[in-house]
């Protein structure tokens, strides 16, 4: 469907016109959407798969789907927290496909040495591969994501006490790994 | 502030950094190229889908007809027995019998 906008026009358009444009089939409302959330999906992914061409891929899928299922939304306000749940979806599949696991010692010791400029990325990411999936997504979810327990609880249908006890070991892992790192570099 | 809000800012501000990432244009023209090119798929099925279904139609028109035909023939003579006189008694009976099943099922 052509646009109604010309793409300058999208670009300063707010949000909630630009998803309504896009629900209605508008293909250049779609994209101006993704352009708007891309970063954000696909940072989500690389920090739980820490591949770029994986990330990338997940992130692709999230907006294939969400354009897919754009007739489901229920109102413009809805979509961020709609492309959430699409996004959290989308890395349980994989996980359950990929049966993904958590990087040992050796590997992570072999990072060290490979530590340069985008040391503290490459600390974070290291350091997040190591924990279990279902852990790291809820500490990606916390920090990444800046979401409340009881709504990571809601989004991955988590028990509440598990979501807390997995962010709470989970940061503490973490802080134990980017400690050694430091010291280490 | 305690060692552990500390850390915990640090490690929201470590989430924040940006990524090293190919640009936003190169993702977003190949996922839209993905998203025109799973309409087109869509579309197509679609078109193939009644196309399959009005040769389907046009290929079984035969047994259909013959079908109907049978069918037809079926219910005219199960109507001529019913006017006849053994049809009316049956469904003499019949009457008499739902009028006294329902009496007993009222009690």
């Amino acid at each position: 469907m052509e646009s109604r906008l010309a793409v300058a026009d999208l670009q300063k358009a707010p949000d909630t016109l630009v998803i309504a444009l896009a629900c209605a089939g508008d293909d250049s409302a779609f994209a101006e959407v993704m352009r708007r959330r891309q970063v954000r999906v696909r940072k989500f992914m690389y920090h739980l798969c820490r591949q770029t061409a994986l990330g990338d891929d997940l992130a692709q899928q999230v907006f294939l789907k969400a354009w897919r299922s754009l007739g489901q939304l229920r109102s413009a306000a809805a979509f961020d927290g709609w492309l959430k749940k699409i996004m959290v979806s989308i890395w349980l599949e994989e996980v359950r496909r990929r049966k993904l696991v958590t990087v040992s010692d050796v590997e992570l010791a072999d990072l060290a040495v490979h530590h340069d400029a985008t040391a503290a990325r490459m600390d974070l990411d290291a350091a997040l591969s190591t924990l279990p999936a279902d852990m790291r997504l809820c500490v990606v979810l916390a920090y990444n994501e800046g979401m409340a327990h009881p709504e990571i609880a809601a989004l991955t249908g988590a028990p509440l006490g598990t979501v807390k006890s997995h962010i709470s070991r989970g940061a503490a892992r973490l802080r134990e790994i980017l400690a050694d790192y430091g010291e280490k570099s | 502030m305690s060692d552990q809000d500390e850390f915990d800012a640090r490690l929201a501000a470590q989430f924040e950094q940006e990524h090293r990432h190919v640009p936003a244009d190169s993702f977003v023209a190949t996922t839209m190229r993905k998203v025109r090119a799973g309409r087109r798929r869509k579309d197509v099925m679609r078109v193939g889908l009644r196309v399959a279904a009005l040769v389907a139609a046009v290929a079984a028109s035969p047994w259909l007809i013959a079908g109907v035909a049978r069918m037809n023939a079926a219910l005219e003579s199960s109507l001529t027995w019913t006017m006849g006189q053994p049809g009316a008694w049956v469904l003499g009976a019949l009457a008499v019998l739902v009028v006294l099943a329902t009496r007993v099922r009222s009690r």
